[in-house]
């Protein structure tokens, strides 16, 4: 059946996409510079001690098997160790990114209510005020950076008003909600630009399109016209829209991270990167590819479901 | 239109003659007056160190123009040129291309730029190489659908009418209205290059302080939120006002362009 | 002849600062066939969907719009509902575009039965198959699941006609009903049209640019140029005599199968810039008939006989056979 042949193509373009990425941390690893071993020890690095990372890292081998047990060990799962915690880097972003993810999905739910309801606004008033203010918002939103944002609402509501937190995260569920809804709120106005701008243009669209004239012309009053007919092909489109800028929300999230300070995955990455900590950018990249692919395959097929001519 | 101009006037002559504008030099330390808030000799107010944090302001246009510009250049010329030749040839190139777009836009650009950056190590250079690594892509995606497009709906007249030097007739009317996309897209692009340019800036990967860097500046000022709220909150406007100025002369672009063809 | 059914007065479309109708004057009678024919620009669409207000709010509708007495144009919005796929239905010229892709045809034509006879559930249902019987689409039940886009170009034209008349009008208004389909489907929507006529007791007003399908069939005719009326009448009479010249030239451009030789005869010239409009009458141009006279004022629609009206000041000089613009 055509959805199945649709969701296998997306299957396989994610495996691609993990091998490319794979491909692609390796060779940077590799045709960098300098030595892998000297960077990540860096000043802590005796002439022994890259001795043993090397041989350790199996560096000391041909190129190709060296690739080879790059692959064979992340397809076990197996992203190393972190060489400034020593730890295992499975376990340490096992335990940051729940609370990414959290962030991330009430960015989304929040940037979802901020942006469908204004752009439905913006679309039926079209060319009227409310529909300038609406787009001017857009605007100016989209030409803020997302820690300039966190940082304004961190400064009035965190530490100025002190209606909540000024970072970091709680000990539970619920808590967890309130110590990341400054967070979210700031990843949400940013997405949620981005969402409204091209949100409105396809409702535009779906307005102006025949079918909707014809509805009316059948004398359905016009919130049926509007609820039916305009809904359900609006909400495909903010489907698709919601997976092209998925890869933006991730971006964002890494930032808000930093700026809250939020143990998650992406502060993880700033800090490794710091930390000349190789191995978990490597993982932590990979990771966060992954992430995104299966978002992209979730959304492929729930358009699927809503949209009937992709999958009869 | 003429607001986005006048805007990118003003932060041009920021960047070209900062010495012109700015009442004090970057990094004039002045002891005497550290963390003051806004006031007629300081507008913007002063930082930790003293510094006037309006003058760094004006300073750093110059390093966030480059930014805009050095992190926009190669991708738009380079993308350019290689998507209207693989628009143009199509076939396995084309093919491959596109596979290559499906897989880079499934990796966040940002990760993605970070990561290059983690591995060149932070600052300016490195940052334009990290960028134009990934961004000429876009331009190239967008010549190519141009391109195509130009192709079919001038190529059975152009092609059968004109016969030989149809190619070259076709290179010299495609083109220039195939680049109109382009050149709104790259307006866009450097204000997007700004807010990622600032966004390393902050996160201590692309301009290095003590450099004036409105990312770093914003940086400098996230530990005296509470005490001293201008020193980011100023550097931060200037980011948006940038940002707007690029859109707005994008979309005047777009209106001249539109109303040509 | 019975008072007509729908009759149209003076009416005028303004938008901006163009007219593209003006001055239109025509009725229908009960279960009659009624052709508007024009090319494109000509304001037939607009004409149609000006009757059920279906035009955008900075188009401005003058004139008189009476349906079975009542004026139109001054009803209530919730009647106009009412009377919108209950009295009068319209169905456009693309089905693919006015049939929504992600609702089920038997969605698309059970919503109508709700908002005007009160069906729902399983009696909707039923009576939605029907519907699909009635416009000849096989395995109708079946089909009530299915989306647009399954069905292939003269099935989606019948289901679009389904969906409109699910109701059960009095008038159906067709914008062009075949002018996307192949030939020999276009044969067979006429039929179709014609049965329904037939079996729901409606008349129909079929606007096309097609000379040929409204001399097949349609019982009266209405030309239309630029926006202005120019002849209407009875098909029989205004094609054995037409009293207009644009007329005339339509009936010249129209090849027949019998005379392989033919010179084809187009109408020399071009129709009007709606933003700038000749003087006068607005086919003068084009004319060989014109006089000084037909640039001083728009001639307006004159009954000539019974049933046959012409907005020509020389309605005698243009005798078929006689006049001829092909040289």
């Amino acid at each position: 059946m055509y959805l199945l042949t649709v969701l296998g193509h997306r299957v396989l373009q994610t495996m691609a996409t993990v091998v490319f990425v794979a491909v692609l941390i390796f060779a940077l690893m590799h045709m960098l510079p300098g030595d892998p071993a000297q960077a990540m020890l860096g000043d802590r690095g005796t002439t022994e001690a890259i001795a043993q990372l090397h041989h350790e890292l199996g560096l000391d081998r041909p190129i190709p098997v060296q690739f080879w047990e790059f692959l064979r060990r992340i397809l076990t799962l197996n992203l190393g160790e972190s060489v400034a915690m020593r730890i295992p880097v499975t376990l340490l972003i096992a335990d940051r990114l729940p609370n990414t993810l959290l962030l991330t999905a009430m960015a989304g739910v929040l940037a979802l209510l901020i942006a469908v309801p204004l752009a439905f606004l913006a679309a039926l008033r079209q060319g009227g005020w409310a529909d300038a203010i609406i787009r001017g918002f857009s605007q100016l939103s989209l030409s803020m950076p997302v820690f300039y944002v966190g940082l304004i609402l961190l400064i009035t509501l965190a530490a100025g008003l002190r209606w909540f937190p000024v970072g970091g995260i709680g000990s539970g569920f619920v808590e967890d909600l309130y110590y990341l809804f400054l967070p979210s709120l700031t990843l949400a106005l940013s997405f949620s630009a981005i969402l409204l701008r091209n949100l409105r243009s396809s409702l535009v669209e779906v307005l102006h399109a025949e079918f909707v004239s014809f509805a009316t012309a059948k004398g359905l009053r016009r919130r049926v016209v509007l609820g039916r007919h305009v809904l359900r092909n609006a909400s495909i489109s903010t489907v698709t829209l919601l997976g092209l800028h998925t890869s933006s929300l991730v971006g964002g999230a890494v930032i808000t991270e930093t700026v809250f300070g939020i143990p998650g995955v992406g502060r993880l990455m700033v800090d490794s990167i710091f930390s000349r900590d190789y191995a978990v950018v490597q993982g932590l990249t990979m990771v966060l590819c992954v992430l995104v692919s299966v978002v992209l395959l979730a959304v492929d097929a729930l358009q699927a479901l809503l949209d009937p001519r992709i999958s009869t | 239109m003429l607001a986005g101009t006048a805007v990118l006037l003003a932060l041009l002559a920021s960047a070209v003659v900062p010495q012109g504008i700015a009442p004090y030099p970057p990094d004039a330390f002045d002891y005497r007056a550290l963390l003051q808030p806004p006031s007629l000799a300081h507008p913007f107010g002063t930082d930790n160190f003293g510094r006037d944090v309006l003058s760094r302001t004006i300073w750093a246009a110059r390093i966030d123009l480059q930014i805009a510009i050095f992190g926009t250049l190669f991708p738009a010329v380079f993308g350019t040129i290689v998507g209207a030749l693989i628009g143009y040839v199509g076939g396995l190139v084309d093919t491959l291309f596109r596979r290559l777009v499906d897989l880079l836009i499934t990796i966040p650009f940002l990760v993605l730029v970070i990561a290059i950056v983690a591995a060149l190590g932070p600052g300016l250079l490195n940052m334009y190489i990290a960028v134009s690594a990934v961004s000429w892509v876009f331009y190239a995606r967008l010549m190519r659908s141009e391109i195509i497009a130009q192709k079919r709906r001038d190529y059975a007249d152009a092609g059968r009418v004109m016969g030989y030097g149809s190619t070259r007739i076709i290179f010299r009317h495609l083109l220039p209205n195939a680049i109109t996309p382009s050149i709104i897209y790259w307006m866009t692009d450097m204000a997007l290059v700004i807010l990622l340019g600032s966004s390393l800036g902050y996160l201590g990967l692309g301009a290095q302080p003590p450099t004036a860097e409105w990312g770093v500046l914003i940086a400098d000022g996230r530990n005296f939120m509470t005490t001293a709220w201008w020193m980011s909150i100023f550097p931060g406007l200037a980011i948006v006002l940038a940002g707007i100025g690029f859109s707005l002369v994008g979309d005047g672009i777009a209106i001249l362009l539109r109303r040509r063809t | 002849m019975s008072a007509p059914l729908l009759s149209i007065r003076n009416l005028t479309v303004r938008i901006g600062n163009i007219t593209p109708v003006q001055d239109v004057s025509f009725d229908v009678g009960a279960g009659e066939v009624l052709g508007i024919v024009g090319e494109s620009g000509s304001g037939k669409s607009l004409t149609l969907r000006a009757i059920l207000r279906l035009l955008p709010d900075v188009a401005q509708t003058a004139g008189d719009i009476l349906w079975q007495g009542r004026d139109l144009t001054t009803l209530a919005e919730p009647e106009m509902r009412a009377l919108r796929g209950g009295e009068i239905a319209i169905v456009f010229q693309e089905p693919m575009t006015a049939l929504n892709p992600v609702l089920t045809v038997g969605r698309q034509i059970t919503e109508s039965l709700t908002e005007h006879l009160g069906l729902r559930g399983r009696a909707a249902r039923t009576r939605a198959a029907e519907v699909l019987d009635l416009v000849g689409i096989p395995d109708a039940r079946r089909r009530l699941s299915s989306y647009p886009h399954e069905f292939s170009g003269g099935m989606r034209q019948r289901a679009m006609l389904g969906i409109a008349l699910a109701a059960g009008p009095k008038l159906l208004l067709a914008d062009e009903p075949t002018t996307a389909l192949d030939v020999t489907i276009q044969d067979q929507i006429l039929k179709l049209l014609l049965r329904l006529r037939q079996e729901m007791s409606m008349s129909v007003v079929l606007v096309t640019h097609d000379l040929g399908i409204v001399a097949e069939t349609c019982d009266r005719v209405a030309v239309l140029y630029s926006g202005g009326m120019m002849e209407t009448g009875s098909v029989e009479t205004v094609l054995a005599r037409p009293s207009h010249p644009y007329t005339l030239g339509l009936i010249n451009s129209v090849p027949q199968a019998k005379n392989a030789r033919q010179h084809l005869a187009a109408i020399p010239g071009m129709p009007p810039d709606p933003i700038d409009l000749p003087p006068g009458c607005r086919f003068a141009p084009r004319c060989a008939l014109a006089s000084l006279d037909c640039t001083r004022e728009q001639p307006r629609l004159r009954a000539l006989a019974t049933d046959h009206a012409t907005a020509c000041i020389y309605p005698h000089s243009v005798v078929r056979g006689d006049l001829s613009f092909a040289s």
